[in-house]
């Protein structure tokens, strides 16, 4: 994390299923300060075996979750409930991106124990200025505990 | 033919008839006994005066023979006087007898006898007086002796003929009254006894359904299903049926209505979730295309052609239109389906809400606001915030050459709080005074205002929701006032 300086990549995971949000994160991302690496699980099942098969080389723990809610074969609901109740990935800060504004949505996200809830703006440069303000905060002010 | 069939008029009259019958039948009675002990007593007093006349005949013809007895041992001639008067009064007598008797042809040899005993011993007295000799004298004497007995026993027999018939006539009498008697108290207890039944047949027949039908019509009133009527095919069976005729008709018809709300309620409900859902999918694929839209104009503009400039532009700008509308619908829906139940609102809270989210637009267009003091009313907080934010919005947004100025106040009246949102914009064409509120009605075009034509929608809709009415007073070019109503005491808002 930050503790290892500027020498790491900050590594994202990003559950995702539509590709065109994919590359819009991806090109957000690459406007952003930090270096990054940027994985995709397009579903829910692929993302949670992706944290599950972490080994530290081609396949880093996250430093972070982006989780969109609404996802094929496993929602992000289920994911969110799985990481958070795993002893080995709870600590992961887990952001929900998502498009739905629903108040269950995000009441039952938060009861989930999701760190943060963000609606995706329509807007571009709305957007980048959301995942710009994801990278500061959790990456520059928020101290997390080292992995 | 049955009680219950009866009209209400034979009812009545049978009810009436029993007593009336009762009491002419004592009536009846009364005047047979009195009849009967009027005749008694003629009767008893002709009796009387038969008596009284053979008495007093009989008294004279005595009086006549002690006047000749005492002229017989005096010899002198003054005792004779009393025996003319005796001899007057006895005739006299005798022809009073004659007249009363010759009408009752039972008394006829009575009288007869008693006339001939009496001329015989007038006779028998006339002689001795001139008797001629003592020996002569004697034999009268003795023979008007006999007569006198004879004439004392003939009235004996009068008078107890007479007191024979007198008592038969009393115990006749007395016979007869008992009679009568018995015949008013029987009459008196019949009647009784017929009135007691008919008025019980009356209040059951009658009166209890009569109560039932008076029962029944409250219920119609009310909307509640009918009790049954006891049967009956007079007046009341008939009110009683055309009253359930009419409550089955109204309660079909209630029926059919309520039907076709639940039906209308559906309908209106599917119709807001398809909307909800609706605009909710066409997001999805808005953001991606607004998202690439600006991605391209970022990282190629003056890259390409002035014409692709352009188009991107088109785009960019198409794409946040569709946005905005999309946006304002999804709150259109959510009006409907996202409302909460209303609770106590302060609505100087709400108010205030609503001019913290508008305080950019405010500041921007430099505008005043001025609220009067607000109530606190029943509604949904955050529904009565988006009100008071579009109506202010809207305000502030069509302003004339001055800057803004906006007047907001509550009045009470007929229990109910009616607000004002008053400007000093643009104001508005009478005319589009009513269309302004249906959903994409806009008045003008995009390059003069911006919006979707849905905020004034929205705030009609917030309104209904809380029983309320909503509608506009304006005059162009001075200004227009939005005025909308809460009820006072109960919010007409039900949480649909």
């Amino acid at each position: 994390m930050v503790t290892d300086g500027a020498s790491r990549p900050i590594e994202i995971l990003l559950v995702e299923d539509n590709p065109a949000d994919v590359r819009l994160t991806r090109e957000a991302l690459r406007e952003a300060k930090m270096a990054n690496n940027l994985h995709v699980a397009a579903d829910g099942v692929e993302a949670l075996e992706f944290l599950r098969s972490a080994n530290g080389r081609d396949r880093p723990r996250p430093d972070l979750i982006l989780l969109d809610l609404n996802l094929p074969r496993k929602s992000g609901r289920e994911v969110l409930e799985e990481v958070k109740s795993d002893p080995d990935l709870h600590r992961i800060p887990v952001v929900v991106l998502t498009t739905s504004e629903a108040e269950e949505d995000i009441e039952r996200s938060y009861e989930l124990h999701a760190n943060a809830y963000i609606r995706k703006p329509v807007d571009f440069a709305a957007f980048i200025d959301v995942v710009r303000a994801i990278e500061d905060f959790w990456f520059s002010v928020v101290r997390l505990p080292p992995s | 033919m049955r009680w219950a069939d009866l009209s209400l008029r034979a009812k009545g009259v049978v009810v009436v008839a029993i007593p009336v019958v009762a009491l002419m039948a004592t009536v009846g009675g009364f005047m047979v006994a009195a009849d009967r002990a009027d005749r008694v007593e003629r009767q008893a007093a002709e009796a009387t005066k038969h008596r009284h006349v053979a008495r007093n005949l009989v008294i004279t013809v005595l009086e006549a023979e002690s006047a000749v007895r005492g002229y017989l041992l005096t010899g002198r001639e003054e005792f004779l006087d009393p025996y003319a008067d005796a001899v007057a009064a006895a005739t006299l007598n005798l022809e009073r007898a004659g007249r009363l008797f010759g009408s009752h042809p039972e008394h006829e040899d009575a009288l007869r006898r008693l006339d001939r005993l009496a001329r015989e011993q007038l006779a028998i007295l006339l002689e001795v007086r001139s008797a001629p000799s003592e020996a002569r004298r004697l034999v009268l004497l003795s023979r008007g002796l006999l007569v006198r007995q004879d004439l004392r026993e003939e009235l004996d027999a009068i008078v107890a003929h007479e007191n024979a018939e007198l008592a038969e006539a009393r115990a006749a009498a007395r016979d007869s009254r008992a009679m009568s008697t018995v015949i008013i108290a029987a009459s008196l207890l019949l009647g009784l006894l017929g009135g007691v039944l008919a008025m019980g047949a009356f209040s059951s027949g009658v009166a209890r359904r009569i109560r039932r039908l008076e029962e029944n019509a409250d219920r119609l009133a009310g909307g509640a299903p009918l009790r049954s009527l006891p049967a009956g095919n007079d007046e009341i069976g008939r009110l009683g049926r055309a009253m359930e005729a009419t409550s089955g008709r109204l309660a079909r018809a209630r029926a059919v209505i309520e039907e076709r709300n639940l039906e209308l309620e559906r309908s209106n409900k599917e119709l807001e979730q398809f909307a909800y859902i609706a605009s909710h999918d066409l997001q999805e694929p808005l953001r991606i295309v607004a998202g690439y839209a600006e991605l391209m104009s970022r990282r190629y503009r003056g890259k390409l052609d002035d014409d692709a400039d352009e188009f991107i532009g088109y785009v960019v700008d198409g794409a946040r239109r569709m946005q905005a509308l999309i946006d304002d619908l999804l709150q259109y829906s959510r009006v409907g389906t996202r409302g909460r139940e209303p609770g106590p609102t302060d609505v100087s809270d709400a108010l205030d809400q609503a001019l913290r989210n508008l305080g950019a637009t405010l500041e921007e267009s430099g505008a005043r606001i001025e609220a009067a003091r607000m109530p606190i009313v029943t509604a949904d907080e955050g529904q009565l915030v988006q009100l008071f934010q579009n109506l202010i919005g809207n305000a502030v947004k069509f302003h004339g050459e001055e800057p803004p100025r906006v007047h907001v106040e509550a009045q009470r009246r007929n229990g109910e709080w009616e607000f004002a949102v008053a400007d000093n914009g643009i104001g508005i064409d009478p005319d589009y005074g009513e269309q302004i509120f249906e959903i994409f009605q806009r008045l003008h075009g995009r390059d003069e205002f911006a919006g979707t034509g849905v905020g004034l929608a929205i705030c009609r809709k917030i309104v209904d929701r809380h029983g309320g009415r909503i509608w506009v007073e304006s005059t162009p070019g001075q200004g227009s006032t939005f005025r909308f109503t809460i009820p006072a005491e109960r919010s007409g808002a039900d949480g649909h």
